[in-house]
């Protein structure tokens, strides 16, 4: 049997009396790059609120490692090895772009230890491989705030990565992004992949198909299908929920 | 090189402070008190630029330890000052105790009469208070607006309090005639000697990566905590040691006024210092003193010129600064530099992109 390093266990969130997760069942397996699709409101974003500590489930456990996270506090769950990156880009506007990803950077977390750290060469070292990876050599010393919003998305990406997680949760890495910037992010995210577990969500199929292995569809808070690109592609019942379209890679 | 400053900067820090150091020997006793006041008031701006400036937490109640630390000592002040003159105080404690029918010096109040205790004590009786505040507020995720209504309604209820207990406090005519270290220039070098110090401290916060982490929670605080910092710990930390320096501007200020009242403890100054460190600029420090000298100083020039329209001068100045200057006078000057650098070194876009306000409130 694979080992997981992510179970969702009879997963239920209500929102003043709407159901937005409903009894879900989801794994994640360690090392896996899984890709998680689905209409509007399906409940994906909310998910990774719940798995990050933002929100607590009405009802379920959530296991990290075998280890149970739900409701416990964001910077314990980021701690035990999971970061992520927020739907809306975001990143600190007024810090270079150096600085913010060596606010990301792993280790330092306290405030007394934070007080007399200094970035060593090593951390600067990480720092620069990272910016290569994103792309941003050349834009370090700028302010985030004069980035385009494609670099915003990368930037934040370059943080996540900087924060050395063991599973990543990337909300819509691609949202705002021309052809070529959609291309890059995806070679991008599978080079991340190779290293560590990563969860997309993602609406952009033809993205989807260039990274995905496996693919899990919600609908109105329950897994609708999982297996491959193709499977999903060709399966009748995820095709009836994207608007009666006889395919979803016709999805927008 | 020193606290962070280039070679460049640091010789314009020392032109500075050797200034104003020198200021006694030309300036006269009138303006050297004034400028130690105002340095004063510095101190307690640069407190306000470390947690509004670099943390985002819109504090309108800094005043309270500033007030606290002016308190203790003025109170210290006054009941040695009773105690060894007798003639005019009949029974040796203070008038306004007497005059509110206490015959003694209350038994808890007895440690105060020695300074080397009372000013120690305030500031950090001022730390504990700031601690206990910021663990109950910051640990409790109320920031933004709410957390400055919640630092407004501690001004105001301290500055009830003291009103209220007269009889321990001097009540609404606050603590008079207790001696003062006015014209005396040993004292006002001292004032400069710890305004240098805590400008130091701040520049040495904020430039570490304490202080990064600090700016990143003014950006986004919920971004950081998934980053996983405890957010609320940072916040604790930087309000406490903010409202230590108040407390010890507010002591150095009570020893060189000789007066001291509920206004240096209520909203009024605390809304004042905000004013000070918009104006000067917010996350620079060296708009801390900027903010307060520039504004104090033409309150104070234009009072002795204009009998009631330096008023609205002063007012007139506020609003062009924040309409034409959102960055306060010294970050509109560090922006436009950093452009400029950025241009030179072929890296800033041609068009300038729309500033962008550090948010109260995560956006997410």
């Amino acid at each position: 049997m694979a080992s997981y390093i992510l179970e969702v266990r009879d997963l239920v969130n209500t929102v003043s009396g709407h159901t937005i997760i409903d009894h879900l069942e989801f794994d994640i397996e360690e090392g896996e790059l899984r890709v998680l699709v689905g209409p509007n409101g399906a409940g994906k974003t909310t998910l990774i609120e719940i798995i990050t500590g933002r929100y607590r489930p009405t009802q379920g456990q959530i296991l990290f490692q075998g280890q149970r996270i739900d409701g416990r506090p964001r910077h314990e769950i980021y701690r035990l090895g999971i970061s992520r990156k927020f739907q809306v880009p975001t990143v600190y506007d007024n810090l270079t772009v150096f600085e913010n990803l060596s606010v990301a950077l792993r280790g330092h977390r306290q405030v007394f230890s934070s007080l007399f750290y200094r970035i060593d060469a090593r951390g600067a070292g990480q720092i620069e491989a990272v910016l290569a990876q994103i792309n941003l050599l050349h834009r370090a010393k700028d302010e985030a705030y004069t980035l385009s919003h494609g670099e915003k998305q990368w930037l934040e990406i370059g943080m996540v990565v900087a924060s050395d997680p063991r599973l990543m949760l990337l909300d819509e890495p691609t949202t705002g992004m021309t052809r070529e910037e959609t291309d890059k992010t995806a070679r991008l995210i599978r080079e991340i992949a190779r290293t560590r577990s990563v969860m997309v969500v993602e609406h952009d199929m033809s993205f989807v198909r260039q990274i995905a292995n496996r693919i899990t569809v919600l609908h109105q808070g329950q897994k609708l299908a999982e297996g491959s690109v193709r499977e999903i592609e060709n399966n009748p019942r995820v095709a009836e929920v994207y608007l009666g379209r006889t395919k979803i890679s016709a999805a927008p | 090189m020193i606290a962070g400053l280039s070679r460049k900067h640091l010789f314009f820090v020392l032109v500075v402070i050797a200034a104003l150091a020198a200021f006694p020997y030309f300036g006269g006793d009138f303006r050297m008190n004034q400028l130690g006041l105002f340095l004063c008031f510095v101190m307690l701006a640069l407190s306000l630029d470390l947690i509004w400036g670099f943390t985002g937490i819109l504090s309108l109640g800094n005043a309270v330890y500033f007030g606290g630390g002016a308190y203790f000592v003025a109170m210290s002040l006054k009941l040695k000052y009773a105690a060894t003159n007798p003639a005019r105080y009949g029974s040796g404690i203070p008038d306004f105790m007497e005059w509110n029918g206490l015959t003694e010096v209350p038994v808890w109040m007895r440690p105060l009469e020695s300074i080397w205790f009372a000013a120690p004590a305030g500031v950090l009786a001022m730390g504990l208070l700031a601690f206990v505040f910021g663990f109950i507020t910051f640990k409790r995720h109320i920031y933004g607006v709410y957390c400055a209504v919640i630092t407004l309604a501690e001004s105001v209820i301290f500055e009830e309090l003291i009103i209220e207990f007269q009889a321990y406090t001097g009540g609404f005519n606050g603590i008079t005639d207790y001696g003062s270290f006015s014209s005396n220039t040993t004292f006002y070098w001292i004032i400069l000697a710890v305004t240098v110090f805590f400008f130091w401290l701040a520049r040495k916060i904020t430039t570490s990566h304490f202080g990064m982490i600090l700016q990143s929670i003014r950006e986004n605080e919920l971004r950081s905590e998934f980053f996983g910092f405890e957010v609320a710990n940072y916040k604790i930390f930087v309000f406490t040691v903010a409202a230590m320096m108040s407390a010890v501007a507010g002591g150095l200020y009570a020893a060189l006024n000789g007066i001291i009242s509920h206004q240096e403890i209520g909203p009024l100054l605390s809304i004042e210092g905000v004013i000070w460190v918009a104006v000067g600029g917010r996350g620079t420090l060296i708009g801390s003193f900027v903010g307060p000298i520039l504004i104090k100083g033409a309150e104070s020039l234009l009072s002795e010129q204009f009998a009631w329209m330096w008023g609205l001068f002063v007012g007139l100045m506020f609003i062009v600064i924040v309409v034409f200057m959102p960055d306060g006078i010294v970050g509109t000057l560090l922006r436009r530099a950093r452009r400029r650098r950025a241009l030179a070194e072929g890296r800033a876009p041609a068009y300038e992109p729309a500033v962008v306000q550090a948010e109260e409130t995560p956006t997410v």
